[in-house]
């Protein structure tokens, strides 16, 4: 049986491996929640899952869920085995160590930021000497963290969901590189969820309806949907609206619109409303709230209504917003860091989509200036160097809202024609094989991964015997791409 | 006729120095009282520290395993409950209650541990130094409103002293070493197995910082030269625990100047053979323990292995099996603990043990070049070790602790009522005649 997503072959539920996952609670709506609910849906053919779920205040927590049902609903399988563990934050080291003797997994796969596991990273070595720690990592920009470096060296496989993060996790590995399965395992989106719904589209009239009801007649639309913290930086998108807005005559002011999916105040960022009455003062209309928390086919519907969509963080591991609007056809405006810069596609004097290696870890300061259609970059014009005790040391890529009003310019001076045309050219890349930013080219990647994993896997030895040297200076050759 | 419900709460099945205690004890309670109660166990955690010391395979460990308790609850109030932990956790949940605990390796007991102490009928702890300790802490209970002293607070139950008896079955001398130290050029090796703890260079409970001070000091610049090896870890044996540990290493290094001796840190799990083995390996020369100890456990699993010298402090559980005369004592100071050193347990007017290092040192160069006659003195204690501190003998002075302290144990009788004669009904023949 094939598996109607995918071509990964069925396997009976007892000749599955089981994977323990710890991620955000598959249920709900966090960037982390949607990626590991596609790789679950597309491989729970393939494997059985027991799931940490976490959130913050967790509602379910002590509870252990049977998904198993739902989900041979949602995927036409018949024998799916997915389980839920609410818990608060990610869980604890007792937990881990009770789903190993209760569930006897296969691996652990675990998602996100490293220092959300630092319990996790502290028994390692017990777990590593059952089965295999696999970590699918996210690094936002350069230097290379080599104050990550003991947290890599804790896994047997790091799936890089970006080029950025798969070179930085070799550079801060180094000699220990060699001793581990890394792999480039971009986000992918489920294109039967997202698609472009044009005028021949059996819902084309539906969506009219929907545009209307948000935006009522306002005919150019820049979509934003992200959290509203800090490093998204959802407030330069509000000042370039306003420059944009004063760049035009006033008729063809009076028909743009802003939508901001997103919450209006948020303790880690900032009060919108406030934001968009000092910049926008009687144009304050023109910005439009779409709540947060709404199902996936609102979405599909809200990137059809925009003409393009704007993510313009100053660190960002992914960005999904821009791969589902490219998945729906919508064009992007989008800073060139992180992530972020794989969805744009730059390519070399060759045409060939750009690489990375030691000394060239990032694109932020431009040099392939080339990218695809699709997208309009913002190069950041400052590049600052922040950090913390825990992390000392990130840069911090600030776009110029100034810049950001001017590709909304470019996007508006378009034609409505080329609009669509480089947004079907998005949509065209990012469900090929060369980007493999579909929900099915995920599952492979992240199912190759773990097979890889599973048949080289050698338990950790119990003890080693370590001659005391000179340390090392934590210092690189190249810590700066320019 | 039921058996008396006895259970121990400890970290039964946990990889620390508790977790070995755990399990002597239940081996010898097992061996002492197996048929006649009903002993079963209750696992607890320790700290981080992992689980799955018990094996399957050990018939001794399986009898363990077969009774420990797979629910939390207790079914019903035992007749004696046992606990093995930091004395102020211990509960009094059964109807004779044991507290053990290797108690405390400084000057003072905190309040609240000597309450754990007092809500127990009895106290068992290692050494005689933990005796005395609880028996010389008193504190002022003073009235949080008033101020004024209400009353004293000291230790008001029996304390047992029951030592730590090495498992001879594991620790004994072996004819050939398989532990592998190909990758140790040195022939001669001082060993260190200790955790490491917190606490500024000289300041931290196992002296670790101090004994590698001392070593790099006493053999910098030598053309020949011992190594040291570090069998220590801070609680799980993780990567990250391993990169801390070297940076700690480095930052003491730093502080030496000139050619350094070598330093080799052993990282993981040994299993208790593989430690035996370690212990007898050749190049194992010495083993120097001159921390703070409620009991010290390696060095007498060291001594009972390989009947090799020991360099100790002069304070601590360890001096009840240490004897004074065949082992390397190494002078020091008795001072309050640092700050850096302190937390609830280890209270910051409490005093311990800190080593001269420069007189260890002199003694780390005394034992080196002149082995042969401390290697003598060492086959003594390691005599004394296997004879008098195994875990037979523990077992016989846990039989005379149990008897001491334990009432005997109400057993229910049937109540056997005298056999009732036949009454005959008497006759009312007379009665007729009255008529």
């Amino acid at each position: 049986m094939l598996n109607f997503k995918n071509d990964l072959k069925y396997r009976p539920k007892a000749d599955r491996s089981k994977i323990l996952l710890i991620s955000d609670d598959i249920r709900f709506h966090s960037g982390i929640a949607t990626i590991s609910r596609e790789l679950i849906m597309g491989t729970a053919h393939v494997y059985n899952y027991a799931t940490v779920g976490g959130a913050v205040n967790h509602p379910d927590k002590g509870k252990k869920l049977d998904l198993s049902i739902s989900t041979n609903e949602l995927t036409g399988i018949e024998d799916a085995d997915i389980s839920i563990y609410p818990v608060d934050g990610y869980g604890d080291v007792n937990l881990i160590r009770a789903l190993l003797i209760q569930e006897k997994p296969d691996a652990l796969v675990f998602i996100t930021d490293p220092r959300y596991y630092t319990w996790l990273f502290q028994i390692e070595h017990e777990i590593r000497q059952k089965i295999p720690m696999i970590y699918l990592s996210i690094w936002d920009c350069e230097p290379a963290p080599l104050y990550n470096k003991e947290y890599y060296r804790s896994c047997d496989t790091i799936m890089a969901i970006s080029k950025q993060t798969e070179i930085l996790t070799k550079v801060v590995l180094g000699e220990y590189a060699d001793e581990k399965i890394i792999k480039y395992v971009p986000h992918g989106i489920n294109d039967n969820h997202f698609y472009k719904i044009d005028e021949n589209h059996e819902k084309y009239s539906e969506l009219q309806k929907f545009k209307k009801d948000l935006v009522g007649n306002y005919e150019f639309v820049v979509l934003y949907n992200s959290r509203n913290i800090r490093r998204k930086s959802t407030s330069d998108n509000i000042a370039a609206f306003k420059l944009f807005l004063d760049s035009l005559p006033k008729e063809e002011a009076d028909k743009c619109c802003l939508v901001l999916h997103t919450h209006q105040v948020d303790e880690n960022g900032t009060d919108l409303p406030a934001v968009i009455e000092l910049f926008l003062g009687d144009r304050k209309n023109q910005v439009i709230f779409s709540d947060p928390g709404v199902d996936i086919a609102y979405m599909n519907m809200l990137y059809n209504s925009a003409d393009v969509t704007t993510l313009i963080s100053s660190n960002e591991g992914w960005g999904l917003s821009l791969t589902e609007s490219m998945m729906s056809g919508t064009m992007i405006i989008a800073n060139v860091t992180g992530g972020m810069q794989d969805q744009m596609r730059f390519e070399d004097e060759s045409g060939n989509w750009i690489k990375f290696d030691e000394s060239f870890c990032s694109n932020h300061f431009g040099r392939y200036k080339k990218c695809g259609d699709w997208a309009i970059p913002i190069f950041p014009s400052n590049m600052s160097v922040q950090g913390s005790v825990a992390t000392p040391y990130i840069f911090d890529d600030r776009a110029d809202f100034r810049d950001v009003a001017k590709a909304m310019s470019e996007v508006h001076s378009m034609t409505k024609e080329e609009r669509v045309r480089r947004g079907l050219l998005g949509r065209s890349w990012v469900t090929s094989d060369e980007s493999m930013m579909s929900a099915k080219n995920m599952c492979k990647n992240f199912y190759d991964a773990i097979e890889q994993t599973l048949s080289t896997f050698k338990p950790k030895n119990k003890f080693k015997i370590l001659k005391v040297k000179d340390r090392p200076l934590k210092t690189l050759k190249f810590p700066i791409s320019l | 006729m039921n058996k008396p419900i006895v259970v121990m709460s400890a970290p039964i099945d946990v990889v620390a120095g508790y977790g070995e205690r755990a399990r002597g004890i239940a081996k010898a309670l097992i061996k002492l009282k197996g048929q006649d109660w009903d002993i079963k166990f209750l696992p607890q955690r320790w700290g981080n520290c992992p689980f799955g010391a018990l094996d399957v395979n050990n018939p001794e460990d399986k009898d363990i395993l077969d009774r420990i308790m797979t629910s939390n609850g207790l079914p019903e109030q035992p007749y004696i409950f046992m606990q093995l932990s930091v004395s102020n956790e211990f509960q009094p949940y059964g109807k004779v209650n044991i507290g053990m605990s290797a108690l405390v390796e400084t000057t003072i007991v905190p309040s609240d541990m000597m309450e754990g102490l007092n809500r127990m009928t009895f106290n068992i702890v290692s050494s005689n130094f933990g005796k005395k300790v609880a028996q010389e802490t008193s504190f002022e209970k003073k009235d949080n409103n008033t101020k004024q002293t209400i009353g004293l607070l000291k230790l008001e139950k029996p304390v047992e002293v029951l030592f730590e008896g090495v498992d001879t079955n594991y620790f004994k001398r072996i004819e050939k070493s398989d532990f592998d130290l190909s990758s140790i050029n040195e022939e001669f090796c001082y060993i260190v197995v200790a955790h490491w703890l917190p606490g500024e260079l000289g300041e931290d409970r196992k002296q670790l910082t101090s004994v590698i001070k001392a070593f790099l000091e006493a053999f910098k610049d030598k053309k020949k030269k011992p190594a040291l090896i570090l069998k220590t870890s801070l609680a799980g044996f993780s990567i990250i625990e391993e990169e801390t540990i070297l940076n700690n290493i480095d930052n003491i290094r730093k502080t030496v100047k000139g050619n350094l001796p070598n330093i080799y840190f052993i990282h993981g799990e040994l299993s208790l053979t593989e430690l035996n083995s370690l212990y007898n390996h050749p190049k194992v020369k010495s083993l120097i323990q001159v921390s703070n100890e409620g009991f010290g456990r390696p060095a007498l699993e060291f001594s009972a292995a390989s009947s090799k010298p020991i360099i100790a402090s002069p304070f601590g559980g360890h001096l009840d099996f240490l004897n004074q005369e065949y082992n390397v004592f190494v002078s020091g100071r008795v001072e309050q603990l640092h700050p850096s050193a302190t937390n609830q347990f280890l209270l910051p007017e409490s005093m311990w043990y800190k080593v001269d290092i420069a007189e260890l040192s002199k003694v780390l160069i005394e034992v080196y070049e002149n082995y042969n006659k401390y290697a003598e003195l060492g086959k003594r204690q390691g005599h004394i070790s296997r004879t008098n501190f195994n875990l037979d003998k523990m077992t016989e002075k846990l039989s005379e602790i149990l008897k001491n302290n334990v009432p005997e144990v109400s057993t229910p009788m049937a109540i056997k009522l005298p056999k009732l004669l036949n009454i005959k009904k008497p006759s009312t023949e007379y009665l007729e005649e009255i008529k």
